[in-house]
């Protein structure tokens, strides 16, 4: 039964398809106005995949099984795996995804566009479990950009606010630069090892088949993708503007899809990556952990100043992504998978708080007017604080964490053993982590609220958005208790067994590890406990009793209202690229000036007149000898011959094609009756002549006809 | 290691079926291109006929050829079908774009009242 289950994997992501493409054509004559079918699959969805976990669980092999796709020159599969770390996976994001689309239901209740909306969700999500799933990069890639593609439809829901479909537009573009990365990735990949299976390329590496320098190239385009997708550093941008659509939208992205996907395909093809480690100027992993530990610091400064609630939330998602490329850079593989299923959760959390504080608001995001909510809603509070306190990394080193916690720590700890500045400005941003999500919480639920108008106007949140709460909080709590079993498991059951390269890493991580780990672990944990101490303290003390004394000391130094207008307005980045842009434009308008004054007139113009004075000569040829000998003798004949033809050129459409039909007919009979010919083309000629007459008349009642 | 479509989905329906439908397909096909005196309605009965195609070559390619364990017999018939998908579409595509062109020139879309290639 479990074998089954975990053989027919790829219905884990077929079922929402075909919720998708039914709710998509039948919309909202399907009951629950679109949303119960598209719950349900997801459910099955969550089921099977809890049964694929469980088929692993019980000490099942990972299965590989494809469809073929293709075959040209090479044989082309689409297949699929169910292993240890993608049957975890699918598990969180069909999870995700499910309590997302119960909570939409509440968010989104009342919008023309409702079942259109569970329509997307529904592909969105079967998107991601086919990514997870896939085993091949074609099925992988095919994946990747249908994520990316339902994350611009999802966006730029709200079509017609001009943000929205800015914003769409913005996040599909900027993508769109990594993707050109990952792109030349696969295709170098496939230059190298003839091959787009996955267990056949890891093989290859192994063997050490490919070179140094190609491997370094493929690992750094690969991580562009993961850079477009997943928000690191140069390609963050688009991330922020990405509020600009439904709040369940965001929570999906920031949880489970979109940007999962680039940490997912960094750790599914670490064997190639790791292949770079400690390769010198060829190090392909000192950059992942390098533009990780930079984004991680970057993008925290940039969340203390940003007043929209689901800002702070976005580019809190860009710095956890930054820990979870900072791990796997700093090849604890298994730290940053992990802290991308522990965020999963407090983040899909946070965000759906936010909704809901979203929602009771009216649709008010900016968190100056806000204050004072955690009275009119306590089960929102609650889980929001734990939420925080799981995305800042509470917890007691060696007694008791949040899952934020455990994953985070490990990221900590390996970069401690491995780069020691990463490390530094890791602990920087897990200083400020806290600091500006109590900063959140505060300017948010506590005090009063600062806008009269919205003061007053309060409303509840529905069930169906609270529950999906309390049930990610428990998760956001207790995920991270399982890290030590997952992490053995994971090294038993990752798919690729063929691949030593992963165990031998971790084993010679392991070894050194056990003398140094201990002590290295927990300073690094002691740390960072002191970090989030002094962040929650340092936050609580600034905006526990409301924002005002805070933004009047800011508004007196000089030097902190530089800094806040510095973070407030991102550093500028937005503003850098637009001059890019520009700079690029106006050059292509310069190289169309050139093209259009100075090489049209050189060559242009002067070929023509060279073309001219040819003209002269041969025009003298033309008048006096074909026009006056060879003109007159062709026609006499041409013009007998027309008068013949004439009949046939009806001008009638129809005609013609009767005449295909026929020569069809033709063709036919003698195929069927190669012996007959004769016969066969004496009827065809017979044919041919009653349609000529039948033409002739057509012509004559052509003539007649009217306009 | 491959899990093939028939094995899921094994054939039931037997191959002439297929090809009666097909043939009767290219034929009402036909009868529209020769009857339909609208230039839409033309090209529609066009890519009736050319559907007709798809389904034969779909039909040959998953039970017409014995299936000696490779690969291409399954598949070849399909890929045909994928190029000639695309390739209806890229001629409905010029065709509509005529038949707009000709209507802004003519203000008609029949066909038999466009004679102008008359001898």
């Amino acid at each position: 039964m479990l074998e089954l289950c975990a053989q027919h994997a790829y219905m884990i992501a077929v079922l929402p398809v075909i919720a998708f493409a039914i709710v998509l054509f039948t919309g909202r004559r399907t009951p629950g106005n679109g949303a119960l079918l598209p719950i349900l699959t997801m459910g099955v969805s969550f089921l099977w995949s809890v049964g694929c976990l469980a088929y692993m669980l019980t000490g099942g092999e990972p299965i590989r099984l494809g469809f073929l796709w293709a075959v040209a020159g090479d044989t082309f599969w689409l297949s699929y795996t169910v292993d240890a770390a993608s049957t975890a996976m699918l598990v969180m994001v069909s999870l995700v995804a499910l309590l997302v689309i119960i909570y939409s239901q509440g968010y989104m209740h009342g919008d023309p566009g409702y079942s259109l909306f569970f329509a997307y969700l529904s592909l969105f999500s079967a998107s991601m479990l086919g990514l997870v799933l896939a085993s091949n990069l074609i099925l992988l890639f095919i994946c990747w950009e249908l994520v990316g593609l339902m994350s611009y439809l999802l966006i730029g829901f709200w079509f017609h606010k001009p943000e929205a479909a800015r914003a769409c537009t913005k996040a599909f573009m900027t993508t769109r630069i990594g993707d050109a990365g990952i792109t030349v990735a696969i295709g170098l990949l496939f230059l190298a090892t003839r091959s787009l299976d996955l267990e056949t390329i890891f093989q290859k590496v192994a063997a050490g088949e490919v070179s140094q320098q190609m491997l370094f190239v493929i690992s750094l385009g690969l991580f562009a993708g993961a850079v477009g997708k997943s928000a690191q550093f140069p390609l963050h941008v688009w991330l922020p503007d990405a509020m600009e659509g439904p709040t369940p939208v965001s929570a999906l992205i920031h949880a489970a899809t979109m940007v999962a996907a680039g940490v997912w395909m960094v750790y599914r093809m670490s064997p190639v990556i790791s292949a770079t480690a400690g390769q010198g100027p060829y190090d392909a992993t000192v950059w992942i952990a390098g533009i990780g530990g930079f984004t991680a610091l970057f993008s925290a400064t940039i969340a203390i100043a940003q007043d929209d609630i689901k800002r702070v939330l976005a580019y809190s998602t860009i710095s956890q992504l930054g820990y979870m490329m900072l791990g796997l850079g700093v090849g604890a593989w298994f730290a940053g998978f992990f802290h991308l299923l522990t965020h999963a959760f407090f983040k899909a959390l946070l965000f759906l708080g936010s909704g809901a504080v979203i929602i009771a608001c009216h649709h008010e995001q900016d968190m100056k007017k806000m204050g004072g909510l955690a009275h009119h809603m306590p089960v929102t509070f609650w889980t929001f604080v734990i939420g925080t306190l799981a995305l800042a990394g509470a917890g007691i080193p060696g007694l008791l964490g949040l899952s934020g916690f455990h994953s985070k720590e490990m990221i900590l700890a390996a970069a401690w053993m491995q780069a020691r500045p990463l490390a530094v400005m890791a602990l920087c941003g897990a200083f400020l982590t806290p600091f500006y999500m109590t900063r959140c919480v505060c300017l948010t639920f506590f005090g009063k609220t600062r806008d009269r108008h919205l003061a007053e106007h309060i409303t509840k949140v529905p069930l169906n958005m609270t529950v999906p709460l309390v049930i990610l909080s428990v998760f956001a709590v207790s995920a991270g208790w399982i890290a030590k079993p997952l992490d053995a498991w994971l090294q038993r059951g990752y798919g690729f067994q063929s691949v030593v390269q992963v165990e031998e890493l971790a084993a010679a991580h392991g070894e050194e590890l056990e003398a140094a780990h201990h002590a290295a672990e927990l300073t690094v944990a002691w740390i960072a406990f002191g970090c989030v101490a002094l962040g929650i303290g340092l936050g609580l003390a600034l905006w526990g009793r409301g924002p005002e004394r805070t933004a009047a000391m800011v508004r007196k130094s000089a030097a902190l209202r530089a800094l806040r207008t510095l973070l407030a307005r991102k550093y500028y980045i937005d503003e850098f690229y637009g001059l890019l842009v520009h700079g690029a434009i106006h050059f292509m308008i310069w190289v169309a000036v050139f093209d259009l004054h100075v090489l049209d007139r050189v060559f242009v113009r002067g070929w023509g007149w060279l073309v001219l004075q040819l003209k002269s000569i041969a025009g003298w040829v033309d008048r006096v000898i074909v026009d006056k000998i060879l003109v007159h003798a062709g026609p006499c004949a041409v013009f007998l011959l027309g008068a013949v033809l004439q009949m046939l050129q009806t001008g009638s459409v129809h005609f013609y094609l009767l005449v295909t039909a026929i020569g069809g007919v033709a063709f036919i009979g003698i195929s069927l009756f190669p012996e007959d010919v004769p016969q066969v083309m004496g009827f065809t000629i017979v044919a041919a002549v009653v349609v000529a007459a039948a033409g002739a008349t057509l012509t004559r009642v052509g003539k007649k006809a009217p306009r | 290691m491959a899990l093939r479509f028939s094995d899921i989905f094994p054939p039931i329906v037997p191959l002439s079926h297929y090809l009666l439908f097909s043939a009767i397909l290219f034929a009402i096909g036909l009868y529209g291109v020769l009857a339909r005196r609208n230039a839409i309605g033309m090209l529609l009965s066009i890519e009736l006929m050319l559907n007709a195609v798809n389904v034969n070559l779909a039909a040959f390619s998953r039970s017409g050829l014995p299936d000696t364990g490779a690969v291409p017999a399954q598949i070849v018939g399909q890929l045909f079908v994928i190029f000639l998908i695309t390739v209806a579409v890229a001629e409905a595509a010029v065709g509509l774009a005529i038949i707009v062109a000709i209507f802004k020139l003519r203000k008609t879309v029949l066909a038999d009242e466009l004679t102008l290639l008359r001898g």
